[in-house]
């Protein structure tokens, strides 16, 4: 404890803090300055007054709010999909004895490493023919399941005793049961952390979203950011950072009202 | 206990039904619905633009629907050009294309070597007459007189230079007209030095289509009449030497930082920011400049070496192979409508694209428009110079896997040109 009231930690933690902090504070100022400005100083941190043309700018050259909608309720399904179905996947793999685990787990390590840009011709070439591009659906089902999500409940699962597991079904405890209703509580924290992980990934997506959508209706907002930027007559970058900014609103306000649970969360699993 | 199971139950009954959830308030009906198929008359026109560029397109759509109801064209943004281009081959496999698209000139031979667009012979001569010959498919590609018309001029542009007019007055400069020039005017047009350059004489992006520029310029052909990858031979080298000669050796040029489109807006951002008193980019980028920039803006032709030459760049309007006869006839209905005088026109005056159609020319000239923007003026003299791009397959290919990921490397690095451009042709040789 002494070692954080030392003025030099304070200042290093201060200084990290900017570096993260720094590029955030650097788009909200950008999306108040003139194009004018941007151009004259761009390196000048502060503009020389609010202006809020380039959020008005932004809201009026696309469907904002439309867009934050699908995009709110595309993160959240997929976030809620991956706990839903990672928790019966990490209690297998974590606590039920079966040939083919250690295979299995293998196999899902091995999901980790492959990037949506290898999966996404053979996952469109399958949802194609079934009428599914263009659809939430499409945006969400290939999501679904997390190997990520997978093998950290997994972990979480290998620090449970199993005679808890072995108490609940003396119970009667039904498989489904012991897995939603007696673990699940035990791995809030690793359930949060991965709510707020995938939510920020799939928030924040681009590629996905661009490949699998062909109109407005299911469109999500790195896609509205990314109409506001022109290819080959010159981004407009207050415009663009107006944008910027009110994307990362939700996420923000997720953060606050979530926060004293995330970093609980995030403490708990560093400690376990 | 009690709280987190009912977290447990929430989380249980929120997943459940999440996907449905998401779809049904998304608007796109239940979990399964297939994507919607097109109502009569309904033209789905895949595009690459945002920004400005989309309002006026976006604008220019409103008029059409105002001026007829038949035909509603429903224009969607599909990513930058080689995003929507993965997405188009990506839809032509498993049959979700739109009705129209366009896409950059390189891919067309490619496109049409598959089978995948329709020919466009259907809009009609008095159209395809009126196309400005170097902007048309035909005056675009060399050794396409046999092929069908198959992609018409959406936004066209040529590269070209941009000098700070007010600079250039104060040091006693002309826009160079030929290579050494340049060397020289960027060498006096620049402020400091060793290490501590304030203004760069000269900067241009590390591109494909500048370097294309720089051969033809040196006498050189990519693709040889026989279907060989060329890549300018000598001409080839010694367009690369200039450009390293210009970093290296006199360090007067500036290669901008990023890649692609993002090398671009810098090098646009330190033309606008005072520092390079001068750029070569697109022509598309002349508005933008000229609104944009703290001084008067002129643009040049490119300099000569042993020719004047320049390639022509930009997208051109395609529709896929397949469709249904009704949907091809709305699609042309739009297509006809854009390619008229006042279209077109609308199209380059408030982009910065070329105008495409002759008699929108004429227009324009009857109406002074030339003598209030001589730079554009400049970027269509410029046409006359024009190099056509070889009519091959492979064209798409030398471009965005042979040659652009080595140019920097040649240029930037300890690459030897000749090696470098050997490795790109041994790489398309096999």
């Amino acid at each position: 404890m002494k070692s954080r009231s030392n003025p030099w930690f304070v200042l290093a933690l201060c200084a990290i803090g900017l570096v993260w902090v720094g590029p955030y504070l650097w788009m909200l100022s950008t999306s108040f300055k003139s194009l004018d400005e941007l151009v004259r100083a761009p390196a000048y941190p502060l503009p020389s007054a609010l202006r809020f043309a380039a959020y008005r700018e932004a809201l009026s050259a696309v469907p904002v709010w439309r867009y934050m909608l699908n995009t709110v309720v595309m993160a959240a399904a997929i976030a809620l999909s991956q706990i839903a179905l990672a928790l019966p996947a990490g209690y297998a793999l974590g606590k039920l004895r079966f040939r083919g685990r250690g295979a299995t787990m293998a196999l899902v390590l091995a999901c980790l490493v492959v990037p949506a840009q290898v999966t996404f011709v053979p996952v469109f070439t399958m949802l194609g023919p079934l009428g599914l591009v263009n659809t939430m659906t499409a945006l969400v089902l290939p999501f679904a399941v997390s190997a990520f999500g997978t093998f950290l409940v997994r972990q979480a699962m290998l620090a449970i005793p199993d005679e808890l597991i072995e108490a609940a079904r003396l119970d009667g405890a039904s498989e489904f049961t012991i897995v939603y209703r007696v673990l699940g509580p035990l791995v809030t924290p690793t359930l949060s952390a991965l709510c707020l992980f995938s939510f920020v990934y799939h928030y924040n997506d681009y590629f996905w979203p661009l490949m699998m959508t062909t109109d407005d209706s299911v469109r999500t907002l790195p896609l509205a950011v990314a109409l506001l930027r022109e290819q080959g007559t010159g981004v407009r970058w207050h415009v663009v950072m107006a944008g910027n900014v009110l994307m990362s609103l939700p996420v923000l306000a997720l953060f606050a009202v979530a926060q004293r649970r995330i970093l609980r969360a995030v403490t708990a699993r560093a400690l376990a | 206990m009690t709280e987190p199971a009912q977290l447990s139950r929430r989380s249980l009954g929120a997943a459940a039904l999440g996907a449905a959830v998401a779809s049904s308030l998304a608007g796109t009906g239940s979990l399964g619905c297939a994507s919607p198929r097109r109502r009569p008359g309904e033209v789905a026109f895949w595009v690459s633009y945002g920004g400005n560029n989309r309002k006026v397109l976006l604008e220019l759509v409103a008029r059409f629907h105002r001026e007829q109801s038949r035909v509603k064209v429903l224009p969607t943004f599909q990513g930058d050009y080689f995003e929507g281009l993965v997405k188009l081959r990506t839809g032509l496999f498993v049959g979700k294309t739109p009705t129209l698209t366009h896409v950059v000139g390189e891919v067309v031979p490619y496109l049409e070597a598959a089978g995948v667009l329709e020919p466009l012979d259907a809009i009609g001569d008095e159209v395809a007459s009126d196309l400005e010959p170097a902007l048309s498919q035909w005056g675009t590609f060399e050794g396409a007189d046999d092929v069908p018309l198959v992609a018409l001029p959406f936004n066209r542009s040529t590269p070209i230079a941009y000098v700070n007019r007010a600079l250039f007055a104060e040091l006693g400069l002309a826009p160079p007209r030929t290579w050494s020039e340049l060397r020289d005017v960027a060498k006096r047009a620049g402020h400091g030095g060793d290490g501590a350059t304030t203004r760069w004489g000269y900067e241009c992006p590390i591109d494909w289509w500048f370097w294309s520029a720089l051969v033809g310029q040196a006498g050189g052909e990519l693709i040889g009449k026989s279907g060989a990858v060329e890549l300018g031979g000598e001409a080839g080298v010694e367009a690369l030497e200039l450009w390293r000669t210009m970093v290296r050796t006199d360090r007067t040029m500036k290669p901008p930082p990023g890649r692609d489109y993002n090398a671009w807006e810098a090098t646009n951002s330190d033309f606008l920011a005072g520092r390079a008193a001068m750029i070569w980019t697109s022509t598309a980028f002349l508005r933008y400049l000229e609104d944009n920039a703290p001084f008067p803006v002129l643009a040049a032709p490119l300099p000569a070496h042993r020719r004047l030459a320049v390639p022509t760049g930009g997208t051109f309007f395609v529709m896929p192979r397949g469709l249904e006869r009704e949907e091809r006839e709305s699609g042309l209905t739009f297509l006809r409508w854009m390619m008229q005088p006042e279209q077109a026109n609308e199209w380059a005056t408030r982009t910065g694209y070329l105008p495409i159609s002759r008699r929108g020319r004429l227009e324009l000239e009857r109406a002074g428009f030339f003598e209030k923007h001589p730079n554009v003026l400049v970027a269509m003299e410029q046409l006359a110079h024009a190099r056509r791009w070889p009519w091959q397959k492979e064209l798409f290919r030398v471009q965005r896997e042979a040659v652009q990921p080595r140019l920097e490397a040649a240029v930037l690095g300890g690459a030897e040109p000749r090696a470098v451009l050997a490795e790109a042709r041994n790489l398309e040789a096999g």
